[in-house]
């Protein structure tokens, strides 16, 4: 990357390089995988139109920081309230009686687990999910969510609050 | 936060869990946390290169004005855009367009029926529903209450209701409009929504897709191909919708009057399905798993706690 322009290779190295890890974040937070695809290319895009002022060593931040504002953006778009209960986008399969958003083997273990994930916060729930999925260490998640290390952490109490408060309930 | 907070952090940081030191309790929590360990997103529809290609092809076109829509599948919206109008209230709509001649269907309650349009396109009326149209046939119609659409192929048709307007080029979708729900959902082909209640909001809904937009909240999903508008077949199935649509939809069936015994009992959410073999067997299907019972007294049915 040159340090005076950053052309359509560039962006294609950015591509290349981010776009798996983006993607997941964008899923964790809506949990729709077409929305989460309409959304990482709009990151893109955005990164495209800003190019004046990217820098490599900040991109992968930069990338975060996109795609987190283009999922607040949408929402406030559509006038969307997200609230505890009523759980907008519905998953995949929640009319249809099918396995919901994430897939691991044991059926009934999965149901479960799917049902307390879904009532982690967003914040919370994707620091889970990127440590989980991915086996990032939270000195990785801060530096790409622009965090501190001790702010990852807070994050992830919170989702473990709620997983203890889930698995004493005898679902 | 304790030492035991710490020893999560590092089981979680570091991957690694000093099996002495966990109680029985933090053993339940391990246990799970080593399995979303195992979890993995779902498939995505696309891959990465088809995505990368849509994306090359926006920014090819450099001059894209800032404040538009991004990427190349939106500019149908704006196609669109620019011939939406803007209906701020369903009859003053309806009584402005009454100038030329207008084909009107009316359902009553308990009634279903299909009507054939100039065009060859067909529309099956649910209960309690009513379609408009211009003698002048331009493929736009007004519908209030709920209905289910096989389009021909052609240029644009427009379903026109007080919340929302639905475009398609020739498909097959459900619209509803009731009390302050609008919901559209496609069979086949392609379907662009409207809403009304949101500024520059289109919705674009594919074969097995559905959107509802209420008071304040939008939902999209996916949706079984054989549930969309099982009415027509006497099915109903709800994903999280207020009793109070639920018992609506039966009332408009069976043509009977419902009562609820506390107040709070219709906007509890109903996640399930009934189907209309008769009033009592509908009924038990929507009571059973809610804690509910019925009393059917002539016309009348009173639901209330099973406590």
């Amino acid at each position: 990357m040159n340090s005076n322009s950053f052309n359509k290779n560039d962006l294609k190295d950015c591509y290349d390089q981010y776009f798996d890890a983006i993607r997941n974040y964008i899923f964790y937070k809506v949990k729709d995988v077409a929305l989460a695809e309409d959304i990482v290319q709009e990151t893109f895009i955005k990164l495209w139109k800003s190019r004046e002022t990217v820098r490599k060593e900040t991109v992968k931040s930069l990338l975060y920081t996109i795609a987190g504002n283009t999922v607040i953006n949408h929402f406030n778009h559509m006038k969307v309230v997200r609230n505890h209960e009523n759980e907008v986008i519905t998953t995949k399969g929640r009319s249809s009686g099918e396995s919901p958003l994430y897939l691991l083997e044991e059926k009934e273990f999965q149901l479960k687990l799917n049902a307390i994930i879904e009532m982690i916060p967003e914040g919370s729930r994707e620091v889970f999910l990127m440590n989980r999925i991915e086996q990032l260490k939270y000195s990785e998640i801060a530096e790409r969510l622009e965090l501190s290390v001790k702010a990852v952490e807070k994050r992830m109490s919170k989702a473990l609050v709620i997983i203890r408060e889930q698995l004493g309930r005898k679902i | 936060m304790g030492s035991k907070e710490d020893r999560y952090h590092q089981y979680l940081n570091e991957d690694k869990a000093n099996e002495s030191e966990w109680s029985a309790e933090d053993r339940e929590m391990i246990e799970f946390l080593e399995k979303s360990r195992g979890l993995k997103t779902p498939a995505f529809p696309q891959t990465k290169d088809t995505l990368w290609e849509t994306i090359e092809n926006e920014i090819v076109s450099e001059d894209v004005p800032s404040g538009s829509s991004v990427g190349s599948k939106f500019s149908w919206y704006a196609i669109a855009a620019a011939l939406t109008v803007l209906i701020l209230s369903g009859v003053a709509v309806f009584s402005a367009l009454n100038h030329s001649e207008e084909v009107v269907f009316t359902t009553g309650i308990a009634e279903n029926t299909s009507v054939d349009l100039p065009d060859g396109s067909v529309v099956y009326l649910n209960s309690e529903s009513n379609l408009y149209y211009d003698q002048d046939w331009d493929r736009s119609l007004k519908l209030q209450g709920e209905a289910f659409f096989e389009v021909t192929k052609g240029s644009i048709f427009t379903v026109n209701t007080s919340m929302g307007d639905v475009k398609v080029l020739g498909t097959s979708f459900n619209v509803a409009i009731r009390e302050n729900m609008f919901a559209v959902s496609c069979k086949t082909g392609k379907v662009e929504v409207n809403f009304y209640g949101a500024k520059n909001s289109a919705v674009v809904l594919t074969k097995g897709q559905t959107v509802l937009f209420d008071s304040y909240k939008v939902i999209t999903g996916d949706i079984d191909i054989d549930k969309i508008a099982s009415w027509q077949i006497g099915e109903f199935y709800y994903a999280s919708r207020p009793l109070s649509e639920v018992f609506e939809d039966i009332r408009r069936h069976y043509n009977v009057t419902i009562k609820f015994a506390e107040k709070d009992i219709d906007a509890r959410l109903f996640n399930g399905y009934f189907y209309t073999e008769n009033l009592k067997t509908s009924l038990s299907w929507i009571c059973d798993p809610m804690g509910l019972t019925y009393k059917i007294n002539g016309k009348e049915v009173l639901i209330e706690s099973k406590d």
